[in-house]
C-alpha cells in the first residue's frame, strides 16, 4: 500500500514538472515565434547589415593605414580579426536583448533550438566561427603573415568568422576554413614580424671554389635592396658537400615578407652573374637531386 | 662656442692612452652635413705634427701610403666601400691593415654606412671608441647661431599665419615681462581670445599650440625641421634670415610624406648613406638610376651637381623619416 502510494505521488509530481516543463517550453517558442513579426525582423536585418557594413569600414580604414604605417603594418593589420568579432558579437547580443527581447526562460529555450540545429546542421559552421576565435586569441597567426596551412602558402589577407582567405604566390586567393587550425599544424614564417627568412639554394660543380662561392653569395645577400640585417637578424652561410656537386646557402632576412620572392630572385641573379665571372660552374645536367639537396 | 669639447676631451685621452702604449682607435661617426671636418680640423691640431690626414676617396687600394707618421686621420671612410658585390675589397683590405698595424687610427664616417658597415662587416671591433656626434637640441642650436651675433643685434620677427590664412582666433602665447627692481626679465603666459565668429576656430581645431617667445619660437622650428642637424640647421637659417630680421614664417615646415616607390627608395637610401655620389656609382649599385634620379629631384628630395647627387638639405629629416619608417636606413 505504502508502495503504491509513493509511486503514485512520484508519478504525479514527475508527471506535473515534465508536463509544466514542456508546456512552458513549448509555449516560450510559441511566444518566441510570435514575437517574430516583422518590425523585429526587419531591425534584426538592419542591425546585422549595420555590423556588416561597420566591419567593412573598420577593415578598408585600417588596412589603408596599415599601408601607411610602414613597419607597424602587420601590428595593425592584427586588429582587424578582433574588431569583426567584437561588432558581430555586440550585433548578435543586441539583436538578442533589445530586439527580440528575450526573458531568461525565452534564453533557455532558444539554445535547446540552437543546439538542436548546431547539433544537426550547423556543426561544421561553429567549429569555423570557434576556430576564428582561437585564431584571433591564440594568434597562430595574423593578418598579413605568411603562413602554410593544409597545402597552400600564402599571405593572410583577412581573418574571417568562417574561414581565412590566403594570397597564394601566383595571386590566387584562397578560403581555408578557420576550423583547420583545431586539428592541423600551421606553419608561419613571420610571426607577426614584418621581416621573415628566405633560404637561398646555389647548387655548383664539386671541383668549383666552395669558398669563393660563399663569399659571393654572402655579398650577394648583403647587398640586395631586399636584405634586413640586425643582431638578431644575422645571415648564416652554410656549404654542404653531396657526390658530384656542393650546396651553397644563405639564409637572410628580406625586410618585409611580401618582397620574399623578388629578394631570392635578386641574390640569384646576381650571384650567378658573380659566379659565371669567378668561374664557379653549376654542377653538369641531370646530377642534382633538388629534393633531396634541400 | 665649441660644440665638441666633450669629443675632444675624449681624444685627448685615447693620445694619452697611445702615447702609453694602449692604441684604441677612434671612429666619429655622424649623419651627413653634420660638419665632422671641423672636429677633424681641431683634432689635427691637436696630433700635428704626427699625423697624416687623409680622404678614403683618394686610397686607390684602400690602404694609406706607408709614411712615418704614428697617427692616420682617414675621412668619410663610409667612401671606401660600394654596396655591390665585391664592392668590400677596400674596405675589408683596410680593416685587415688596421688589425696589423701599430698606427693610432681616426675615422669619421656616415652614421648609416657605420650602422650598415657594422652588420655587414663587424666594423665597430676595430674601433674600440666610437664618437656619436649627437643631434642638436633646440638650445644648442640657439647658441650656436647667435654666437655669431651681438646681444640684440636680431630681430626676431614671428608672423605665425602664412599669407592668405586667417589667424587662430585662441591664442596662447608668451609676454615677455620686465621686474625692474630685479632688472630681469621673464615670460608668462598670455591667452588671446579674439572670436568675432564661430567658424574661425574650426581651422584651428588640431593645430599645436604654439607657447613660445618668438625667438625660442624660431629655434624650436629650427630643431623640428632639421632633426638637430647642424649643417641643415645652417641652411634653414639662412634662409630665414633677412639681416637684420629672422622670420619664423620663412621656415615652412613641410608636414607631406615621401611618396616613392621602394626601388626609388633604396636608391635614396644609398645616397644617404653615402652622402655624396655619382651617378656611375650608382648605377654599378642599382643597375639604370636616370629616371629613378629624375624623380627624386622632382620631387625635391635630391640635388644633382654634375654628376654627383646628394640629398636636398631641406629635405634631409623628411627623407631620413621615410627611410627609417621603411627600414632601409636604421
Amino acid at each position: 500500500m505504502a508502495e503504491n502510494a509513493t509511486g503514485n505521488v512520484a508519478g504525479n509530481v514527475a508527471g506535473d514538472v515534465t508536463g509544466n516543463v514542456t508546456g512552458n517550453v513549448t509555449g516560450n517558442i510559441s511566444d518566441l515565434i510570435s514575437s517574430l513579426n516583422a518590425p523585429v525582423v526587419i531591425n534584426t536585418v538592419v542591425t546585422l547589415i549595420l555590423a556588416y557594413l561597420i566591419t567593412r569600414l573598420l577593415t578598408f580604414a585600417l588596412i589603408r593605414f596599415s599601408e601607411r604605417a610602414g613597419k607597424y603594418r602587420i601590428t595593425v593589420k592584427m586588429l582587424i580579426p578582433l574588431l569583426k568579432f567584437t561588432v558581430y558579437g555586440v550585433a548578435f547580443f543586441y539583436i538578442l536583448k533589445s530586439i527580440i527581447a528575450l526573458t531568461s526562460i525565452q534564453l533557455v529555450a532558444f539554445s535547446g533550438v540552437l543546439g538542436a540545429a548546431v547539433g544537426f546542421g550547423l556543426k561544421d559552421l561553429l567549429a569555423e566561427v570557434v576556430g576564428g576565435l582561437i585564431i584571433t586569441l591564440d594568434k597562430p597567426y595574423q593578418v598579413g603573415d605568411k603562413v602554410k596551412i593544409g597545402e597552400y602558402y600564402g599571405e593572410v589577407q583577412d581573418i574571417g568568422l568562417r574561414a581565412t582567405r590566403l594570397v597564394t604566390p601566383d595571386d590566387s586567393l584562397v578560403s581555408a576554413p578557420n576550423q583547420i587550425v583545431l586539428n592541423n599544424s600551421v606553419a608561419n614564417a613571420n610571426a607577426g614580424a614584418p621581416e621573415m627568412m628566405v633560404v637561398v639554394d646555389l647548387f655548383i660543380d664539386a671541383a668549383s671554389d666552395a669558398e669563393k662561392a660563399l663569399e659571393i653569395l654572402r655579398e650577394a645577400i648583403v647587398t640586395s635592396r631586399y636584405v634586413y640585417i640586425t643582431d638578431k637578424r644575422p645571415i648564416t652561410m652554410l656549404l654542404k658537400d653531396y657526390p658530384f656537386y656542393r650546396r651553397v646557402r644563405a639564409k637572410g632576412y628580406v625586410f618585409d615578407l611580401r618582397y620574399e620572392f623578388n629578394f631570392e630572385s635578386d641574390v640569384t641573379r646576381r650571384a650567378w652573374e658573380a659566379f659565371k665571372k669567378a668561374g664557379i660552374e653549376p654542377p653538369r645536367a641531370g646530377l642534382v637531386d633538388v629534393d633531396r639537396a634541400s | 662656442m665649441d660644440r665638441f669639447n666633450e669629443q675632444k676631451d675624449r681624444i685627448q685621452q685615447v693620445l694619452t692612452d697611445f702615447q702609453d702604449g694602449r692604441r684604441s682607435n677612434v671612429a666619429i661617426v655622424s649623419e651627413p652635413f653634420y660638419g665632422d671636418g671641423i672636429l677633424l680640423d681641431q683634432i689635427e691640431e691637436m696630433v700635428y705634427p704626427r699625423s697624416i690626414r687623409l680622404k678614403a676617396s683618394g686610397l686607390a687600394d684602400g690602404w694609406p701610403p706607408e709614411t712615418d707618421k704614428s697617427i692616420v686621420i682617414v675621412q668619410d671612410l663610409h667612401h671606401l666601400y660600394l654596396r655591390r658585390i665585391g664592392g668590400f675589397e677596400k674596405i675589408n683590405r683596410f680593416l685587415d691593415g688596421i688589425s696589423t698595424s701599430s698606427d693610432l687610427f681616426i675615422i669619421t664616417c656616415n652614421s648609416f654606412s657605420w650602422k650598415y658597415l657594422d652588420r655587414v662587416c663587424n666594423i665597430k671591433r676595430l674601433f674600440p671608441v666610437v664618437l656619436e656626434l649627437p643631434s642638436l637640441t633646440s638650445s644648442q642650436i640657439r647658441d650656436l647661431l647667435l654666437s655669431e651675433y651681438r646681444e640684440d643685434e636680431l630681430n626676431f620677427e614671428v608672423a605665425e599665419t602664412p599669407p592668405g590664412e586667417k589667424p587662430c582666433p585662441v591664442r596662447l602665447s608668451k609676454k615677455e615681462v620686465l621686474i625692474k627692481p630685479l632688472g630681469k626679465r621673464f615670460y608668462r603666459p598670455s591667452l588671446e581670445i579674439q572670436v568675432r565668429d564661430v567658424r574661425d576656430i574650426l581651422p584651428c581645431i588640431g593645430k599645436k599650440v604654439e607657447m613660445s617667445s618668438p625667438r625660442d619660437l624660431v629655434f624650436e622650428k629650427l630643431a623640428r625641421m632639421s632633426g638637430g642637424n647642424p649643417g641643415v640647421v645652417e641652411v634653414l637659417w639662412r634662409g630665414a634670415m633677412e639681416y637684420p630680421n629672422v622670420r619664423a614664417d620663412m621656415l615652412k615646415e613641410d608636414s607631406s610624406g615621401v611618396d616613392l616607390d621602394y626601388d626609388h627608395s633604396f636608391i635614396l637610401s644609398i645616397i644617404l648613406s653615402m652622402g655624396i655620389i655619382r651617378r656611375d656609382g650608382l648605377a654599378q649599385i642599382a643597375g639604370p638610376v636616370d629616371e629613378a634620379l629624375y624623380v627624386l629631384k622632382d620631387r625635391g628630395l635630391i640635388t644633382r651637381d654634375g654628376d654627383s647627387c646628394s640629398i636636398r638639405m631641406e629635405s634631409f629629416k623628411k627623407v631620413v623619416d621615410h627611410l627609417k619608417r621603411n627600414r632601409l636606413v636604421s
